[in-house]
């Protein structure tokens, strides 16, 4: 996997993610309960889905937190686009969104997590250890 | 969800149906309204009061302040089976107070008061509008979505003209129905307005719905 250019290789690798929400709001608080964690590393944002894909492309993150409801192109259109380039991508859904039906899809399209807005930090960073451990790439 | 119980009452004439429809919308409007604070109220750390719910025919517009009374607001559509809108609305003063809860350490990232409001109005507008509707969704068995939220600040008036536009561009929807109720956020003391609009037919499918799977709405 290509290391971008502030990844020193010295030290121990950090967990990328892309951080994907077209409200700053909500990608603020998310930047901030990363920056909590010294093993992980917010490598870029992107405000819609057209964006994310474009940012999952030149990064290949490690983890994408991906919203839903979105300008251009929704969280669920960018999720199909990221997995059909990179079967074995990690993208965390996290959405206002609690409908099941929304779930069901977002899951069976390749989403490794679903997790409710607004976003707590436990539930964040418990969910990006355990995909990151469990789940491919 | 409860599905499956029997109705409170018989209901026989056409007027008597029309009540009991409005009844249970109100109902179903503060299950809203509840699964809405819980998760405001998280977001800002502060305890919220719903503050009446109310139904009425869409035609009958919103009467709440003077019509040039300057507010800020965020409208959001409805998309997915129906089309609609959902407005949270407070008075500029009311939306100043607001803006001083974000927490710290979104002020310190986004110093501007202006640029925070819209901000937090956008992201609390997408909170509550997703939150809203999956009450409607879950009980109407339709999807209904959020679209992004849009930052205004407008009279009154032209808040309502924007809320009530999606029944003005269409064929004419008799059902149409105007849900409002209030969030009271304490300390310090706000009030906003939480207005949605659905068209009639997607009234009626909330009301088959709720009627099959929620009876003891009615």
């Amino acid at each position: 996997m290509s290391i971008p250019p502030n990844s020193s290789g010295a030290s121990r690798r950090k967990t990328t993610v892309l951080v994907v929400d077209d409200a700053i709001y909500s990608r603020v608080a998310l930047r901030r309960i990363l920056e909590t964690e010294s093993d992980f590393e917010v490598i870029a944002e992107a405000e819609n889905g057209v964006e994310a894909v474009k940012k999952y492309k030149l990064y290949r993150p490690d983890v994408v937190l991906m919203d839903i409801v979105m300008p251009e192109q929704d969280g669920i259109e960018a999720l199909r686009d990221i997995v059909s380039f990179d079967p074995s991508c990690r993208v965390i859904m996290c959405s206002a969104i609690g409908q099941e039906k929304m779930l069901t899809t977002a899951i069976s399209l390749g989403a490794k997590d679903y997790i409710l807005k607004p976003p707590v930090a436990e539930k964040i960073i418990s969910s990006i250890r355990l995909v990151v451990s469990t789940g491919p790439q | 969800m409860s599905c499956g119980r029997q109705s409170k009452k018989p209901v026989t004439g056409e007027s008597d149906r029309r009540t009991s429809d409005d009844a249970g919308l109100v109902r179903l409007l503060e299950m809203a309204m509840r699964n809405s604070v819980e998760k405001i109220s998280a977001m800002l750390q502060v305890p919220i009061l719903i503050d009446g719910a109310a139904v009425t025919p869409a035609a009958a517009g919103l009467i709440e302040l003077p019509a040039s009374t300057p507010c800020t607001a965020v409208l959001l559509g409805i998309r997915g089976e129906t089309g609609g809108n959902l407005l949270m609305s407070l008075t500029n003063a009311g939306a100043v107070t607001l803006c001083e809860m974000a927490p710290d350490e979104f002020k310190q990232y986004m110093p501007e008061p202006a640029e925070r409001l819209q901000a937090l109005m956008e992201e609390l507008g997408n909170l509550l509008a997703s939150t809203y509707l999956d009450v409607f969704s879950d009980v109407a068995g339709m999807r209904l979505l959020p679209t992004p939220p849009r930052f205004l600040r407008l009279s009154t008036e032209a808040l309502c003209e924007s809320l009530l536009a999606p029944l003005a561009e269409g064929p004419a929807s008799p059902g149409a129905r105007l849900f409002t109720s209030h969030l009271v956020l304490r300390s310090p003391l706000t009030r906003m307005l939480i207005a949605s609009v659905f068209p009639g037919d997607a009234v009626r499918r909330i009301l088959e719905g709720a009627r099959k799977c929620m009876p003891e709405l009615f």
